[in-house]
């Protein structure tokens, strides 16, 4: 019960943080004049801050401010706040998904996109603060922009917003990039990361990903195929093999149910001669690829001893 | 803050005392032997009580259900075609074939589950009775008995003939291409728990091989006549319910005594029916855990609260579906499921079973067999649902 309360004040207190500057256009726009959107950002930050030391310093720079203090005091706070806001998103959304993994995909999905929301929200706030009344600044700021389109940087940014948008893969989704494989941890504006099996994490800039091609294999689903190959002696006897092979896998509890399960049979005649017996199969959460394999691996080849196919 | 809401809230709205509200909670003696047998999940004594399930219509006094099997015999006359019943566990499939009873020509072999069959040293034995036959030496040379006339078996809970693992399915296996063998000469009725159905037909395709129906749930009127129809004779009271919301004690602190039981009665029936979900037995486990003792021909009850299971960690969750899966399972058959170590998987059973999750069953040849308890089977199925990505019913 404490907890729900807890739960709905931090979504009160987060819909308030994100639509606060939008009840500022709100009243902005049935006014004839534009209101000093600078003694009103003032007001709300003296109403933050506690006790009465710091209202002097903050009248003083209310009425007298320059672009300079507003820069210097409006960017950090607005900043600060968006990204103390999505750092609470994530871990909101993170909770969310590991509470159900029928809709760990979506939440996952949604993520990205409310980050991507409360950031264009952040910087249409500060451009209407600063800009309203220095339309110098944004002179400035495009110059700046221009200076550096051919960086790296703005292309990062700008792959992490293609990213967002086309979302060719998603948070949780099993990719392989630059010969990494592994999940994706996070698809921030700058980098992708990925966590790779052995548990390291692979930042990759979102320009690279934008210039070379990428692998999905689970493509926003929840589950994804996993191909276990069984090797035997080419003389192997290959209905037995395969049965258990099947067995093998219909009998791991890491199994999707409801998908089929294939058995394949397959020679190969290179450095050594060999019947490999390949098992297409669905695992019930992308989590579990590896332990299936496992599983699958084990039991057959523990069968397969029994039954003297190794011999 | 909170104190000072809670004292406004008592200043204004003072909250009515219980001995005011309640009756006292004699001395009561624990609930008799003859009371609690009565509750028993045994099969109903009165088959007829399971009948009238949610959605069916009755028909000249028979339930849908009744209807099903009616039809089932004709499709077995007109081709061959074997039955399979499945549903919940627990929700009186036995009860419901022994109402059938009367509607299926003699002679009827009833093959009732007295735990798992592992060979087909235990299963022939199983199909000779079957057959009628005094003594067969294999599957195939019994498939070949000839009955005098034409017969019905219905063998309970098939789910007890195979185990998860490489090999586990060639004993069902063997039974389907027995009952195939026989189908014309024996009306074959298998029921099997809707859990294992969904699994073995993924597996093996098993509902290719039958003609299968789903017994579903009873309705809510049907659980609360059978309740009372067991209770007859007995009085009921009322006691304080183990979960009370301020509201509602203010509610019951307006009305007379005899009102008050009255709507204690009503809040307990919601509760119950609202737990057992269409399922008798639990609807009988929720009953006896709220009878605290009978006096003087009245029963004592008192609405238990529903704790939420706490949060179980994977592997557990994967031994109680497995657990599930097969209906029971012995601690070495659970070993051998997931190729446990012996000392992981003892630790994971006395675990599941230390919370209340498994419950031991009756032994069955000095085997001793682990069950899901039925307390939890709802909440396990949303587990397997939530969690596995298990999409059932």
């Amino acid at each position: 019960m404490r907890r729900k309360k807890y739960l709905w004040r931090l979504s009160a207190g987060l819909a308030a943080l994100l639509f606060g500057p939008l009840s500022l256009f709100a009243q902005e726009a049935g006014e004839e004049q534009p209101s000093p959107t600078w003694e009103k950002f003032i007001e709300g930050l003296k109403k933050l801050i506690p006790g009465n030391l710091e209202d002097d310093f903050l009248d003083t720079i209310k009425e007298d401010s320059g672009i300079l203090i507003e820069i210097l005091i409006a960017i950090p706070v607005v900043f600060l706040v968006t990204y103390l806001l999505t750092r609470v998103l994530k871990w909101l959304v993170f909770k969310a998904a590991a509470r159900s993994t029928q809709y760990q995909v979506q939440w996952l999905r949604a993520y990205p996109v409310l980050r991507l929301l409360a950031w264009v929200l952040a910087i249409v706030y500060l451009l209407q603060l600063l800009m309203g009344e220095h339309w110098e600044i944004l002179v400035f700021g495009l110059l700046i922009m221009l200076a550096y389109a051919g960086k790296d940087g703005i292309k990062d940014l700008l792959g992490g917003l293609w990213l967002t948008i086309e979302r060719p893969f998603s948070v949780g989704d099993r990719i392989t990039v630059d010969g990494y494989y592994g999940e994706v941890a996070d698809i921030g504006l700058r980098a992708t990361t990925i966590n790779t099996l052995d548990d390291s994490k692979v930042a990759v800039p979102n320009s690279f990903i934008l210039g070379n091609s990428i692998s999905n294999s689970t493509s926003g689903k929840n589950y994804c195929m996993v191909v276990t190959e069984l090797w035997l002696p080419i003389t192997v006897d290959v209905q037995r093999a395969k049965r258990i092979a099947y067995e093998a896998a219909i009998s791991s509890p890491y199994l999707n149910l409801d998908k089929s399960v294939t058995v394949l049979a397959l020679d190969y005649f290179r450095e050594e001669l060999a019947t490999v017996i390949q098992v297409k199969a669905y695992v019930l959460a992308r989590q579990y690829e590896k332990l299936f394999q496992s599983d699958v691996t084990e039991a057959a080849k523990q069968a397969f001893r029994e039954e003297g196919l190794y011999s | 803050m909170k104190n000072a809401l809670e004292w406004i809230q008592e200043k204004i709205f003072p909250e009515p005392k219980d001995e005011d509200l309640f009756p006292p909670t004699p001395n009561l003696d624990e609930l008799p032997g003859p009371y609690t047998d009565r509750f028993s999940l045994n099969p109903a004594r009165e088959p007829s009580e399971v009948l009238g399930r949610a959605g069916d219509e009755v028909e000249n006094g028979k339930g849908g259900e009744l209807k099903v099997i009616e039809n089932a015999l004709e499709q077995w006359k007109n081709h061959g075609i074997p039955l399979l019943l499945e549903g919940e566990s627990g929700v009186g499939m036995t009860s419901l074939l022994q109402a059938a009873m009367p509607l299926l020509p003699e002679p009827v072999v009833f093959l009732e589950d007295k735990g798992r069959i592992t060979c087909r040293e235990e299963l022939l034995p199983v199909l000779t009775q079957a057959m009628g036959a005094e003594k067969a030496e294999s599957l195939d040379a019994l498939a070949h008995v000839e009955p005098g006339a034409p017969r019905v078996v219905v063998f309970e809970n098939v789910e007890r003939l195979f185990l998860r693992r490489i090999g586990g399915y060639d004993l069902l296996q063997d039974f389907l291409l027995f009952v195939n063998a026989t189908r014309k000469k024996v009306f074959w009725v298998v029921t099997i728990n809707d859990y294992s159905f969904y699994f073995l037909n993924h597996a093996i395709k098993l509902a290719d091989n039958f003609s299968s129906k789903k017994v579903s749930c009873l309705s809510a009127d049907k659980i609360k006549a059978a309740i009372m129809k067991r209770n007859e004779g007995f009085r009921m009271m009322f006691l304080k319910p183990e979960k009370l919301s301020r509201r509602y004690k203010q509610r019951l602190s307006k009305m007379d005594p005899e009102s008050r039981q009255a709507s204690l009665r009503e809040n307990f029936f919601g509760q119950l029916l609202e737990f057992a979900g269409g399922n008798i037995s639990r609807a009988i486990i929720y009953w006896l855990a709220a009878a605290r003792g009978v006096k003087e021909g009245i029963v004592h009850l008192k609405a238990p609260a529903i704790v939420k299971p706490q949060e179980v960690p994977l592997e557990e969750l994967l031994v109680l579906e497995a657990v599930f899966l097969h209906t029971s399972l012995s601690f070495e058959e659970v070993e051998a499921v997931f190729h446990h170590s012996s000392y992981n998987g003892r630790l994971l059973l006395d675990r599941l079973l230390s919370r209340g999750w498994l419950y031991p069953r009756s032994p069955r040849s000095g085997v001793q067999e682990y069950q899901v308890n039925f307390w939890f089977l709802h909440e396990l199925k949303e587990l397997l649902k939530n969690k596995l990505n298990r999409k059932i019913s």
